[in-house]
């Protein structure tokens, strides 16, 4: 199963369509409270997770700073290698910064991918890859 | 014109409000430098951090802070000084990369150092690029803030911008930290002088004050010389440091044109005597000795010449102007001080003097420091009766600030009248023995009716820096005049007239200083200002204020460069009468190829004070804006980052009693220009970075949605296919939206069309809510929530208006109230309605979202601003939408107001009647 996190769902859709048609399943979050907590509850049947970085704080984050939401993805990301460090994440963003492209760079069983460079059937391509 | 952005980081706010506090919360300047250091670090965010001095004469580097490394490390670096492009231990630190006067990066330093960092350093600590920013002071380098990450490619543009910003903070800190440190050591120098002149033999005084001076400035040889006069030499009298016997016997003639050329300056620096060529710093004696940078300075008591202070140093060493300034005083105070050696009341009178100079310098406001003038030069002189007038600039008045012994009445003086107008002319003390006699009585103005002598002496800096074209020459900088006052004739000798110049003087340095700091300080608090602020046209507003208010111009013109157009035009303009701006600024619009003043000054980036009758002034502005008695600075607005010139500022002030405009205040505007632009640039690349990424966002759905399809579309059922052409019509649309948006915060929307018949209901509302729907469905929300009531429809069917612009203000309005919306689907209902009143239409919007929170009611409409809850629910967002909105309304004469904070939110969109009954000829 594929958590995919992004609070634009309606720009994402056709990522999440065409993974789905890959024949995967794509349990699609906008929000981070939700995704966290659906994460907890289904850790040990998620095979990867695709997450953004520029999101909306929720409660989870309320008190770290996110700077202002841009690096909510980052603490998100934190917290899900604390409880399963060995799970594959995929870092699918519009930010295009390369000090994060480098904090990224650094961790096991990551990728850092910009969304203006791949379409979808180039994210499930990767995947595929990823979960073989 | 709108130009808008958004803020920079909060954490660089917080870091330049911790710099400006250091000078005042450290005394050790070690401790001082770190901090320094700390807070850069933290601003940054980087791995570690050091601040460099470069000694770019002698090709030195000197490590003096660092922060984020070990203990061990910074002991054996700090300090510690290393000669520039010298091969040691296989490792040459690159004189170049050092000098440079650019921000700079450079990656793999732990493969071989690249010039910047020794290797073994770079392996040890984990350091593989650094950003290296220069600190310049007064286009001078003086040193590099450095900041290390354990990668390369780590540092990015923004960080630079940053490191910039701070470093020209960091200069102005470093700085003032040094003058008050110096200042600290000179009054405790004067005091042990002062001591010394009572217990001393005279011969072993000079001695004194020749290893003072050597003291004061950390340099290793001072030269005393006394005027003889008979012989009409200057004659050495004492020395400090290696100064042999052949040197001691070298005589001046004082009548040589170098000598007298030399005397006629207040301070003389020359940075190499070697080589300099110059009349006077004996060149090949120094050579012979050593000895490179000269500062040299006539001692004098009021306008008599005692003798001369020369102090060497063995490297090429920049003087600071406040060095040069504490200079100046330490030599008059040596004057007063050789000249009255041998007379033990003078001595005592002198010990005062100094007590009093000591006093001063503990005072940190003007008017205090006046009244304190005015007590104790009293005590000083032995009289009870006086006042201390001040010059003001704008009224070119002397106001009255303080008296004793009671009158006077008057508040203000002429300038033109009595003793203390002839003082303030003539720029010297004038000492009356008695005012009722024939020469004085027709000039004395009387206040007390028993005075029969009087002495007033001008505080007033004589040699002040000032700037004349781009060059820079010495004038008068007059603050005041201070009366003493005598009930019997010749109450005052000339030892008086001395000892009471000396000290308003000693005055006058201590005010242009005070004066210096208030207006730092109060520039340092209007840049935060500046930065809480987004749109253009408010920063320019403060920016004008703090020209006038605060650094005394009276007329502001700030002109931009238009590249599209190639020409500069004036934008911004204070100091005119109001009816006169717009015709100012229609004329003030000049090609950039074009001879005109502001256009040249874009081209030579020259500061520059031109003469009135400059041939590149516009004399069709010169003549009917009376600008002829005008004295102005023009100022190039350079952006750092790219080395261009945005645009001038022209401040300045009608030539009354300011015959110049003084150096000290172009460099504090300098500096703030500077930031000014800095500022602006942080914001219009945060702007670009925000609109780029909600492009971004909408080209990758219209992309993704399109590739799907054209990937898919046998897979796919009609209804999903519908629903992503639906997609992408909407990313159009919303692009084309943002596309207007950020054509209003470059500030150059289209224009208002010609009216057209526009029905409002079915081409506007309707059709936008039909452009929102996929945005509206995807949310979970039902769209039918959105609710028109029918009567409206027909109230207000049509309207003449610019179709395009009302449907952007429309659309504003709807997208807000989807995308702030509760996350609870039931929650969701938006209501439209219509309302026809004597004047107007009224729409009004009604949402059951997140709400506005009590008080933030005119920051929503502010540009830029987002409030915490916005932001915790959507992170993009110009913060644009309202402020856009509520300016095109007002364009067509009407108005956007919030009616209702929440549950409902309540937005009224105002369109005056007039807009219906548009003449018909514009009707299409």
């Amino acid at each position: 199963m594929i958590l995919f996190l992004d609070d634009e769902k309606r720009e994402m859709d056709s990522y999440a369509k065409e993974l789905e048609l890959c024949g995967y399943k794509v349990v699609f979050q906008k929000n981070v409270d939700e995704a966290w907590h659906f994460f907890e509850n289904n850790v040990d049947g998620i095979d990867l997770l695709i997450l953004d970085i520029m999101m909306p704080p929720g409660s989870i984050f309320k008190k770290v700073d996110t700077r202002e939401g841009l690096r909510t993805g980052v603490h998100f990301f934190e917290r899900i290698r604390k409880a399963a460090p060995d799970l594959p994440v995929i870092i699918l963003t519009n930010v295009s910064d390369y000090q994060l492209l480098q904090r990224f760079r650094k961790e096991d069983n990551c990728n850092f991918f910009r969304k203006e460079d791949y379409l979808p059937f180039e994210l499930a391509e990767e995947v595929e890859k990823i979960l073989k | 014109m709108l130009r808008i952005g958004l803020g920079l980081r909060p954490d660089l706010i917080n870091s330049l409000n911790a710099l400006s506090e250091v000078p005042l919360q450290y005394k050790n300047r070690k401790e001082a430098l770190k901090r320094i250091c700390e807070i850069s670090k933290d601003a940054l965010d980087s791995y570690a951090c050091t601040l460099t001095f470069v000694d770019i004469e002698n090709k030195y580097l000197t490590q003096v802070a660092c922060v984020g490394f070990d203990e061990e490390y910074e002991k054996r670096v700090s300090g510690k000084k290393i000669k520039l492009g010298l091969e040691k231990n296989g490792e040459i630190l690159d004189f170049e990369k050092f000098a440079i006067n650019d921000t700079i990066v450079i990656n793999k330093l732990k493969k071989n150092g690249q010039g910047v960092a020794n290797p073994r350093v770079a392996k040890k600590y984990n350091l593989d690029s650094v950003l290296s920013c220069p600190l310049m002071s007064n286009d001078r380098l003086i040193g590099r803030l450095n900041h290390f990450s354990p990668e390369s490619n780590w540092f990015t543009g923004n960080d630079k911008k940053l490191l910039q910003i701070f470093a020209h903070q960091a200069v102005i800190t470093i700085e003032r930290f040094e003058h008050y440190r110096l200042l600290e050591r000179s009054s405790s120098i004067l005091n042990a002088i002062s001591q010394n002149l009572l217990l001393s033999s005279p011969r072993d005084f000079l001695q004194q004050v020749s290893n003072k001076a050597c003291e004061l400035l950390d340099v290793p040889i001072c030269i005393v010389w006394k005027l003889d006069e008979k012989q009409e030499k200057l004659k050495i009298v004492s020395a400090t440091g290696n100064v042999d016997a052949n040197f001691k016997r070298i005589e001046l003639d004082l009548n040589a044109s170098g000598v007298q050329q030399h005397l006629k300056k207040k301070v003389s620096y020359l940075a190499d005597v070697t080589k300099d060529n110059p009349n006077y710093g004996h060149g090949k004696e120094a050579k012979e000795r050593g000895w490179v940078s000269l500062l040299s300075a006539p001692m004098r008591v009021a306008t008599k010449l005692i003798g001369m202070l020369d102090v060497y140093t063995k490297t090429k060493r920049y003087f600071k102007e406040w060095e040069k300034e504490v200079f100046c005083s330490f030599a008059n105070y040596a004057a007063l001080s050789i000249q009255k050696a041998e007379d033990i009341t003078s001595r005592k009178r002198l010990e005062k003097l100094n007590e009093i100079m000591q006093e001063m310098s503990e005072v940190r406001q003007t008017d205090k420091l006046l009244e304190l003038l005015l007590d104790r030069g009293l005590e000083l002189i032995g009289c009870k009766r006086g006042w201390i007038s001040t010059l003001d600039f704008k009224t070119n008045q002397l106001n009255i600030l303080a008296h004793r012994d009671n009158p006077p009445n008057l508040r203000t003086l002429n300038i033109e009248l009595g003793i203390t107008g002839k003082t303030l002319r003539e720029e010297q003390p004038i000492k009356v023995d008695n005012v009722k006699s024939p020469e004085w009585k027709e000039i004395y103005e009387e206040f007390w009716p028993d005075t029969r002598s009087e002495l007033a002496v001008p505080i007033l800096i004589n040699k002040a820096e000032v700037r004349v074209g781009t060059e820079i020459k010495y004038g008068t900088k007059t603050i005041g005049v201070f009366n003493i006052e005598s009930t019997t004739e010749r109450a005052f000798s000339q030892a008086d007239v001395d000892i009471l110049w000396s000290l308003t003087r000693h005055a006058a340095i201590r005010i242009e200083r005070l004066e210096f700091d208030r207006k730092l300080t109060k520039l340092a608090q209007i840049q935060k200002e500046i930065v809480g602020k987004q749109d253009w046209d408010d920063i320019f507003e403060i920016v004008q204020k703090a020209i006038t208010d605060t650094l005394g111009y009276e007329y502001v013109n700030i002109s931009l460069v238009n590249s599209e157009l190639n020409c500069i035009k004036s934008e911004y303009v204070f100091g005119f009468p109001k009816n006169q701006v717009e015709a100012f600024k229609k004329l003030a619009d000049h090609p950039l190829d074009s001879d005109n003043i502001q256009a040249d000054i874009v081209r030579t980036r020259n500061i520059e004070v031109p003469a009135n009758d400059d041939k590149r002034f516009d004399p069709k502005i010169q003549k009917r804006f009376n600008r002829d008695q005008l004295l102005r600075v023009f100022i190039p607005m350079l952006d750092s980052s790219n080395e261009q010139v945005i645009g001038t500022v022209e401040a300045g002030y009608q030539r009354n009693s300011r015959e110049f405009i003084y150096e000290q205040d172009i460099q504090i505007l300098q500096g703030f220009v500077d930031y000014t632009v800095m500022a602006l640039k942080q914001r219009q690349r945060g702007l670009i970075d925000r609109i780029s990424h909600e492009f971004r966002a909408a080209i990758v759905g219209i992309r993704s949605n399109a590739s799907f399809l054209q990937r898919r579309i046998n897979d796919l059922e009609t209804a999903l296919i519908r629903l992503k052409f639906d997609d992408i019509l909407t990313d159009c649309e919303l692009l084309l939206h943002q596309v207007k948006d950020l054509e209003y915060a470059l500030g150059r929307p289209s224009p208002i069309s010609k009216f057209e018949k526009t029905l409002v209901f079915r081409d506007v509302i309707i059709k936008t809510i039909n452009q929102l729907k996929p945005i509206v469905l995807h949310d979970g929300f039902d769209a039918s929530n959105i609710l028109i009531n029918p009567a409206d429809i027909r109230k207000i069917d049509i309207l003449y208006i610019d179709k395009a612009k009302f449907n952007q203000v429309i659309y504003n309005l709807l997208i807000n109230s989807i995308k702030y919306a509760e996350r609870e689907p039931s929650k969701f209902k938006i209501e439209i309605y219509a309302e026809l009143t004597k004047n107007s239409i009224v729409i009004k919007f009604r949402d059951w979202g997140i709400g506005i929170r009590k008080g933030l009611e005119k920051k929503i409409f502010e540009s830029g601003f987002r409030s915490p809850e916005a932001k915790s629910k959507n992170v993009a967002g110009s913060g644009l939408g309202l402020t856009i909105s509520r300016k095109i309304m007002r364009e067509f004469g009407g108005d956007l107001v919030l009616t209702n904070n929440s549950k409902p939110t309540e937005f009224q969109v105002i369109i005056p009647k007039r807009l219906k009954e548009v003449p018909h000829d514009t009707l299409p």
